[in-house]
C-alpha cells in the first residue's frame, strides 16, 4: 500500500543564465512536469512556503526552500519538493500534516540547504519509502521519526473503509 | 465607500525593477524596504512588496530576471510610473546582454512617457566598473532623459540617495535625506573598536573616543535576556551630547545623535538597529577590513 505516488523536486538556479525546471523525481516521472513546476513553484514563492494543489485530481502538497549553490559565492537555489497523492482512501488533510512536519525536521536539520544532485534521489527515495511504510527516515545522521509523527499528531493516513452491508432487510 | 474615505485615501505609485539575474533587484528592493542587506534566492516571475511614505502607497514590482520572465516585465510597464532599470557592474562578461534588454525596452519607456532610473549595483566590489562606463556602454547620453546612481544593495553605499532620487521620480516630490548622526562607531561584541565614522568638522577623533570606551566595555559584558537582539541604551556626554548604543550578536555599535535635526530618538535607534542588523547579515564573522568597509558604506546614509 502506498499513501504517495510521487516525490518531485524543481528548482530555479541562482547562477546566471538559469530558468525553472524539474530536477527529478522518484519512483519514475509523472508526466506533469511543466504544470508542476507552475504549482509548486508559483510566481513570487519565497522559501519556506508550503502549498496544496490539485493536477488532474491528484493532490499534490509542497514545500518551497532554499539551496546552497553548488558554485561557490553563487547566490543560493530557490527549490520545492512536492509529493504527490491520487488514492482517494488517503485523508489529504492528514498526510500534508505528516508532509509539514517531515519538511519542518528537514529544514531545521539544515539537510535540505545542502542538497546535491548526487543525493537528492536518495533523499526522495527515503522520503518515499518512509511515509509509505510509515518507518524511521535516515538522511545521514539525521532521524525523522515519521511513526512518532504519526502517533504524536494522531494522525490517521488512511480513511476508515465503511463495513459492508450484511443481511437483509 | 463613505465621503471621507476619498480624503483618506492614499496615492498610488507603481515602479517596475527590471534587469538581468542576479543584478540584485530583489536584494535594492528589500534594502530600501528594511535598511539592512538581506541574501535573496532569485525571483521566481516577479513578486510585488509595497511601502508608506508621506501618504503615497509604492507599489514596487520585483521583475524576474531570468530569460524566461523578462516578457513578463513589457505587461507591467504598462501601468507603472517609473522604470528601475538595475545594473551589475562588476559583470563585465553580461554588458552585452544587459544593454540588448534595455534596447528593447527603451521604446515602452518612451512610448508611456515613464520615469527612468539607473541603479549601477554591486559598487563595492573590486571589478565594478565606474559610472562614466556605464553612461557609455548603454548610450544613455542619447537618451533625453535619465537618472544613474552608484550603488550597493550589499554594504548599504547610496542607498539613502537612491530612494531620495527613486521617491521623487516616482511622485514628484522631493524627500530629504537628513544626516542625523554625528558620529557612528562599531565595535566587537567584546568592545573591542572596529571604526569610527565621523562628522570631522565638528568632532576630533580623540576627544569623542576618550571615556567613552569604559561606557562600551561596561556594556559589552552586561548580560541581556536571550530573547533580546539588539537592546539600547543611552549615554549623555557632557562635551557631545546623546549617545545612543546597541547591541546585537556580533557587534556593539554606538551612534551620536544630533537632536536638532528632526529626527527623533527613537527613529535613531531604529537607524542603530538597522545597521547593527545589516552586519549581521553582510559581514558577521568577517575580517576588521570587510566590516570597516560596510560600515563606512552604510553611514554614508546617515551622516
Amino acid at each position: 500500500m502506498a499513501f504517495i505516488d510521487n516525490i518531485s523536486i524543481c528548482k530555479l538556479g541562482g547562477h546566471e543564465g538559469s530558468h525553472p525546471e524539474f530536477v527529478g523525481s522518484f519512483p519514475g516521472i509523472i508526466g506533469q512536469e511543466d504544470e508542476l513546476i507552475d504549482k509548486s513553484m508559483p510566481f513570487g514563492t519565497l522559501p519556506g512556503t508550503f502549498r496544496s494543489n490539485k493536477i488532474e485530481g491528484m493532490n499534490i502538497f509542497s514545500y518551497t526552500f532554499k539551496i546552497k549553490n553548488e558554485n561557490e559565492g553563487v547566490r543560493d537555489d530557490l527549490a520545492s519538493i512536492s509529493v504527490i497523492v491520487s488514492d482517494k482512501k488517503v485523508n489529504v488533510d492528514q498526510m500534508e500534516i505528516l508532509f509539514k512536519e517531515i519538511m519542518k525536521v528537514l529544514e531545521a536539520s539544515g539537510q535540505l540547504h545542502v542538497l546535491r544532485s548526487s543525493t537528492l534521489i536518495q533523499m526522495m527515495e527515503r522520503i518515499y519509502n518512509g511515509v509509505n511504510k510509515s518507518e524511521k527516515i535516515k538522511i545521514d545522521t539525521l532521524t525523522v521519526d515519521v511513526p512518532q509523527i504519526i502517533k504524536k499528531q494522531k494522525l490517521i493516513i488512511m480513511k476508515k473503509e465503511l463495513a459492508e452491508f450484511q443481511g437483509a432487510f | 465607500m463613505s465621503l471621507f474615505n476619498i480624503f483618506k485615501r492614499k496615492t498610488n505609485a507603481k515602479a517596475v525593477f527590471i534587469g538581468l539575474d542576479g543584478a540584485g533587484k530583489s536584494t535594492i528592493i528589500d534594502f530600501l524596504r528594511e535598511g539592512r542587506f538581506v541574501n535573496h534566492t532569485p525571483t521566481m516571475g516577479k513578486r510585488t512588496l509595497e511601502i508608506d511614505v508621506e501618504g503615497t502607497r509604492i507599489s514596487m514590482f520585483d521583475m524576474g530576471g531570468q530569460e524566461s520572465f523578462r516578457d513578463l516585465w513589457f505587461g507591467e510597464m504598462k501601468t507603472a510610473k517609473c522604470v528601475v532599470f538595475v545594473v551589475d557592474k562588476s559583470a563585465t562578461h553580461r554588458f552585452d546582454e544587459a544593454k540588448a534588454e534595455f534596447d528593447k525596452v527603451l521604446p515602452q519607456i518612451k512610448k508611456f512617457n515613464l520615469k527612468l532610473l539607473i541603479l549601477a549595483n554591486k559598487h563595492d566590489l573590486p571589478n565594478a566598473v565606474t559610472m562614466a562606463k556605464i553612461i557609455e556602454i548603454f548610450g544613455l547620453l542619447d537618451l533625453e532623459n535619465f537618472e544613474i546612481l552608484d550603488i550597493s544593495a550589499k554594504t548599504g553605499y547610496g542607498m539613502a540617495n537612491a530612494f531620495s532620487k527613486f521617491y521623487s521620480l516616482l511622485t514628484g516630490k522631493q524627500i530629504q535625506k537628513v544626516n542625523f548622526a554625528g558620529a557612528v562607531s562599531v565595535y566587537t561584541s567584546g568592545g573591542v573598536p572596529i571604526i569610527t565614522e565621523m562628522d570631522q568638522t565638528r568632532f576630533e577623533r580623540v576627544a569623542l573616543e576618550g571615556g567613552f570606551l569604559a561606557a562600551i566595555s561596561t556594556f559589552s559584558q552586561m548580560k541581556l535576556p536571550d530573547e533580546v537582539d539588539t537592546n539600547f541604551i543611552l549615554f549623555e556626554s557632557k562635551d557631545h551630547g546623546t549617545f545612543i548604543v546597541a547591541r546585537s550578536h556580533d557587534f556593539i555599535g554606538s551612534l551620536l545623535w544630533y537632536k536638532d535635526l528632526g529626527v527623533t530618538v527613537d527613529q535613531s535607534k531604529v537607524a542603530l538597529g538597522d545597521l547593527l542588523d545589516h552586519l549581521e547579515n553582510s559581514c558577521a564573522g568577517s575580517d576588521q577590513d570587510t566590516i570597516s568597509f560596510h560600515v563606512e558604506h552604510y553611514v554614508s546614509n546617515i551622516m
